[in-house]
């Protein structure tokens, strides 16, 4: 079978679990969420840069997703729609964060433990960009990443975040310019 | 201008070329249907306790809120009742008294 008949059959697969999981199917609801477990820890580990944060906000996601799936009108992708979940949530966690730590103090975001070790001994680098992309504000971070990386419009963007495209725009475009006046300074 | 596009393009290919090397890096398996259905019936065991407490809760103010008003409109009742009965009584006296001012002045008038 070719590589479009095989997303074709995915995606008809994916369509009967959501319908089976809006009728209170728990199973298919559990099928669904499997299918796309992967994709959506990548996009967090991403974000947080933490297994275990990663896990806890998927796992979170998917309790939100089960209380709100019959709101789930398959105009977007299934995955997008759980992107645009784990989103907010993630943001939210990061607001609770900033109540109850000092609010002066920005919550920044680095590389767990654990990712660092594995990241050593697989000889792994990374680039000074990187941190400082993590040192950005999630409002900059979350927007690059799904514009750069996702390949998401802006359109979409702001329809997942719940924003204007316009923001979306000036978001992604001052968070490089940040990131690109950090590149100006390791230069120097 | 040109150099900027190019210093964004050089950052934007090396963040991809991380976030490349970070998917690579996660080794987190898919839980278990098992675990994940638990996860979800525990969810709604806890949904379920958080609408009985808050049915409850919401039940108790009602009653106490109903109860409040229909000993309010008793009450109102009982003083309308009283004010009634007095007036029944009173109201004679007072004519009287009136009447017996009135017929005084009248004599005071004649004499």
């Amino acid at each position: 079978m070719n590589r479009k008949g095989g997303i074709k059959l995915i995606l008809e697969n994916e369509k009967k679990l959501i319908i089976l999981a809006k009728k209170g199917n728990e199973d298919a609801f559990v099928n669904l969420f499997q299918l796309h477990y992967s994709f959506l820890y990548k996009y967090l580990l991403k974000l947080t840069l933490n297994e275990e944060t990663s896990s806890d906000l998927a796992q979170e996601t998917m309790l939100i997703c089960y209380e709100k799936l019959n709101s789930f009108n398959g105009d977007s992708k299934f995955s997008t729609w759980l992107i645009a979940i784990a989103s907010r949530l993630y943001i939210d966690q990061l607001r609770k964060q900033k109540r109850e730590t000092n609010w002066i103090n920005q919550t920044k975001v680095a590389l767990s433990r654990q990712l660092t070790w594995k990241a050593k001994s697989q000889g792994i680098e990374w680039s000074d960009t990187f941190t400082d992309f993590n040192n950005l504000e999630a409002e900059f971070r979350i927007p690059i990443l799904l514009r750069h990386y996702y390949g998401y419009t802006y359109e979409e963007i702001g329809e997942l975040l719940q924003i204007r495209p316009g923001t979306v725009k000036s978001r992604v475009h001052n968070g490089i310019k940040k990131l690109r006046k950090e590149w100006t300074f390791h230069d120097e | 201008m040109m150099n900027d596009n190019n210093q964004s393009e050089k950052i934007i290919k090396n963040l991809q070329e991380d976030w490349n090397q970070l998917e690579k890096l996660s080794t987190s398996e898919e839980p278990s249907a098992l675990f994940l259905k638990d996860n979800l019936q525990h969810y709604q065991s806890r949904k379920k306790k958080a609408f009985y407490r808050e049915l409850k809760l919401f039940m108790i103010t009602a009653i106490f809120l109903l109860s409040c008003l229909s000993i309010l409109a008793f009450q109102t009742l009982y003083i309308i009742a009283i004010i009634e009965v007095a007036s029944i009584i009173v109201a004679p006296i007072v004519y009287f008294m009136l009447m017996r001012k009135q017929e005084g002045k009248i004599f005071d008038d004649r004499n």
